[in-house]
């Protein structure tokens, strides 16, 4: 059983202290309550340490993600993919969730790449029409002003781009944890709660 | 086929269960486990929630050398559990009708 406690607190490493010390000792009392000693044992009823911490890693982040803790986007969908892929679930219904969060976060990743490369393209617009407008404002004054007036609406139009593409991608970010956390609770919440059934537990 | 049991309904079970008697992490999962098919693993998370919101609080009483924590219901708990009953108590009837049971 220590070993199984040492283990399953390794891979809790990544949450907040009080969080794995909460975990930890509720484990500990139910494997020294249930009498359940050797490694094997543990195993058999709480399923390996690493499979234990991804559920409940997937459930303490789940459950902070509405609160102000701050959280990089691609960790929750990483930590529920593993948590998946770690269920009793079957595997093409696995791969086809995961699927779901990777193609969420593909859209994502792409919409995010084509607004900046519009933002970095009209910023070289800008720059290439200043220094041509520049240059040439002696020998032609009109055309010189005209590249300027164009310079200055680049210049403007990135300007607004700047904050519209940091909001896209909070939007994204937090479209991308809604999915995460709805297929998280369509599968791997209370997945195994169901009626009765007298066969061998999960 | 299984029916599954909505979270509502587990937390509805468990705190029915701690009206009638505070209980330890293991006993729980236990007993629920005698009506509902849950795994090992599932009520850590559900406690875990029951108490972050204040329907469930724990306690450590010593036994044989070491504390143990055990689960009691708490006031709001107890209106939950109330709440979660009507629900049920109206959902069943429906199928019932439904189903002619």
């Amino acid at each position: 059983m220590n070993q199984y406690i040492g283990e399953l607190t390794q891979h809790l490493k990544k949450l907040s202290e009080q969080d794995a010390m909460d975990a930890i000792s509720y484990y500990t009392d139910y494997l020294t309550d249930g009498n359940i000693n050797t490694y094997e044992e543990c195993v058999k009823e709480l399923g390996s340490p690493n499979r234990l911490a991804l559920q409940i890693r997937a459930d303490v982040s789940i459950n902070n993600s509405d609160s102000s803790i701050p959280q990089k986007f691609w960790e929750l969908p990483s930590i529920v993919i593993l948590a998946l892929f770690a269920s009793p679930l079957l595997v093409p219904v696995v791969i086809s969730l995961i699927l779901v969060i990777f193609g969420a976060v593909l859209a994502a990743s792409l919409m995010v790449l084509a607004v900046v490369l519009v933002l970095i393209l009209t910023f070289i617009v800008f720059l290439c029409t200043t220094v041509w407008g520049v240059t040439n404002i002696t020998g032609h004054l009109f055309e010189s002003i005209m590249v300027l007036g164009v310079a200055l609406f680049s210049l403007g139009l990135s300007m607004e781009l700047y904050p519209l593409s940091k909001w896209l991608v909070r939007k994204l970010a937090n479209w991308i944890q809604h999915v995460t956390i709805w297929t998280y609770e369509k599968c791997l919440r209370y997945g195994n709660a169901e009626g009765r059934v007298d066969n061998e537990e999960i | 086929m299984a029916i599954k049991v909505a979270t509502k309904l587990l937390d509805g079970c468990v705190l029915g269960l701690l009206e009638q008697e505070e209980m330890y992490g293991y006993e729980l999962t236990k007993r629920v486990q005698e009506s509902i098919n849950v795994s090992n693993s599932t009520m850590y998370p559900v406690m875990r929630r029951l108490k972050s919101e204040g329907l469930v609080d724990t306690y450590d009483e010593s036994f044989e050398g070491r504390n143990r924590r055990y689960y009691r219901i708490t006031e709001a708990g107890k209106t939950q559990l109330e709440e979660v009953k009507t629900e049920w108590m109206t959902f069943k009837s429906g199928i019932d009708d439904l189903m002619g049971g």
